[in-house]
């Protein structure tokens, strides 16, 4: 087998090894990250719709008491402020969904699906988790969720959720007085949930996982062809030559051409002996001769 | 004691205490027409106000008149109410806003405010700490209590507040005439509709940044009859103090003659336009 096919034999089982194990830690870290790049994401915006509702409470409210005696305003509400400020979001990032699910609220689309339930109940267990993530299963798909509890901190959100007799009347003329009450301060009462498809952070992941593998394929293909040209023109060729040259002179053309000697390498090393074996041959065979 | 000179030392001491509750109009928007005495003179943010003012907004329009111990009253549009002295004729304690006609909101949350009376031609409220929003005609009369709580009864024929009943905040209360109050949990559509959208909000304090400068009114001349004719027919306490104060406008012909013309309506002048021939000397 010659020297050529030998080598790129060689080469092409080193680079299928090197690319499968490549392959397979890559495609790993980067599913693990763009998980993490996700649930990062979503932590950042449930962070942003805390800092909603806080400012919601603490600096909106207070400008619209007296016109909640008139007509209940939604804006003056921290749950609702937090979902507009999603919905404004989702427009730049759609995948994402985000709910506020309580176990007892004030609107009723805020109430917790079973699952939804079964996380706050989790958080009011009282054993310090800030957050839980999970997978789901969903009629369009599997989906990651990160939940993080809601909890009452801030005693203004009682004048609402205490008692019937204690929140506006505004507030009771649209939404009635049993739903939303008896609430506690230092109660969890909910938790705020991001969904997203997992077919996200895995698309992203493969996305990245085939340029990332393209990219190496590609600058393997390069290493493979730079060092069959290297080793064609640096080996090959001349030890083909040097063995054509040793071919005449053992069938006794002792007048064959020098062989070019470039460089300092081990090809150059083995014609400069060729060269001398030559020459002690011509000697030896004359000496013979005479 | 002559009558004359009671009824001085009854108008002067109530007065005392709107001269010590004087304010300022803080705030307008559209035209605001002021009657001082029987002149005419046009609103502006910054002309101090004074007992028997009689402040009248424009359609659309919108004022508000701060007092100095914090009371803030807002006027919306086509309102007219004027500062009066008690109209119970008592020593002083309460001054009195009288609204012929349109809506008031009176927001007084300092500890150190004086009671305000607030009456319109068919309903009475008192108010120490808290606000109303009051709205009134020749016909009926409505008050929501926002905050605090608020004594509401029915003024009578005579213009005096009576049958007070204690309202508590967030109650509403309205009272067509001679017919009796209704109380009701919430404040009716209408009034929800009608009502300026101004009302619904805090009334802002504002007096601080004319703390150190009156601006003077403009004077536009003397009251016609038409600008005071409402007022003249206005409930007989309410009318206390009118035929002094413009009996010089009785050199207008024209006026002389359009009251003379309604004298049925405001019989106290009769004794003026047409007094009794004098006795025969004794």
């Amino acid at each position: 087998m010659k020297l050529i096919i030998k080598f790129n034999l060689a080469l092409s089982i080193v680079f299928v090894l090197g690319l499968a194990i490549a392959g397979y830690v890559s495609h790993e870290v980067l599913q693990r990250n763009a998980r993490e790049e996700i649930l990062q994401n979503a932590r950042i915006m449930m962070q942003g719709a805390l800092a909603v509702r806080g400012y919601t409470s603490s600096q909106i409210k207070p400008l619209l008491d007296t016109q909640l005696k008139y007509e209940f305003l939604p804006q003056s509400v921290s749950a609702y402020a937090a979902t507009e400020y999603f919905g404004e979001l989702r427009k730049q990032y759609p995948d994402y969904a985000y709910k506020e699910a309580t176990l007892n609220p004030t609107n009723l689309r805020d109430r917790a699906a079973d699952w939804e339930a079964d996380i706050v109940n989790n958080f009011r267990q009282g054993n310090g988790q800030k957050e839980i993530i999970g997978d789901r299963e969903t009629p369009s798909g599997r989906n990651l969720y990160l939940a993080r509890p809601i909890q009452i901190k801030d005693a203004r959100c009682l004048s609402c959720h205490s008692t019937a007799d204690a929140a506006p009347k505004s507030m009771i003329d649209k939404y009635g007085g049993a739903n939303g009450f008896g609430w506690n301060l230092q109660e969890v009462v909910g938790a705020q949930i991001v969904s997203i498809p997992e077919d996200v952070p895995i698309q992203r992941a493969w996305n990245t996982f085939k340029v990332f593998m393209g990219l190496l394929i590609a600058i393997g293909a390069f290493i493979f062809l730079l060092l069959n040209v290297l080793l064609i023109t640096v080996v090959v060729r001349p030890v083909n030559k040097l063995a054509g040259l040793a071919d005449k002179v053992s069938l006794g053309e002792m007048n064959v051409e020098e062989f070019n000697v470039r460089g300092r390498d081990e090809i150059a090393t083995l014609a400069e002996s060729f060269s001398r074996m030559r020459k002690s041959l011509v000697h030896a065979l004359k000496m013979l001769e005479s | 004691m002559s009558f004359r000179y009671c009824l001085f030392i009854a108008l002067f001491l109530p007065m005392q205490v709107f001269a010590q509750s004087a304010g300022k109009i803080t705030y307008t928007e559209g035209r605001l027409r002021l009657i001082r005495d029987s002149s005419l003179m046009l609103g502006a943010q910054g002309v101090a106000v004074e007992a028997g003012d009689i402040i009248e907004t424009a359609k659309p329009g919108f004022a508000l008149v701060e007092f100095n111990d914090g009371t803030v009253i807002a006027l919306g549009d086509a309102t007219r109410v004027m500062l009066a002295r008690n109209v119970q004729g008592k020593a002083a304690s309460a001054p009195q806003l009288l609204l012929l006609a349109g809506w008031l909101k009176l927001q007084s949350h300092s500890a150190d405010a004086a009671a305000f009376g607030v009456s319109s031609p068919v309903q009475s409220l008192s108010l120490k700490g808290g606000s109303v929003v009051v709205h009134g005609d020749a016909k009926s009369g409505e008050v929501f209590v926002e905050s605090g709580t608020a004594a509401v009864g029915v003024t009578d024929k005579q213009g005096r507040p009576g049958n007070m009943q204690a309202v508590k905040s967030g109650q509403f209360t309205t009272h067509a005439f001679d017919k009796p109050a209704v109380s009701l949990p919430r404040p009716s559509e209408t009034f929800l509709g009608a009502m300026p959208g101004a009302f619904k909000d805090a009334l802002p304090a504002r007096l601080e940044r004319f703390k150190d400068r009156t601006v003077e009114a403009k004077p536009t001349g003397d009251v016609s009859y038409d600008d005071v004719s409402d007022w003249l027919d206005a409930a007989p306490s309410w009318r206390t103090g009118f035929l002094k104060r413009f009996e010089s406008r009785l050199a207008d012909a024209t006026f002389r003659q359009q009251l003379d013309a309604h004298i049925k309506t405001h019989a106290e002048w009769q004794s003026v336009l047409h007094p009794p021939a004098a006795k025969a000397a004794r």
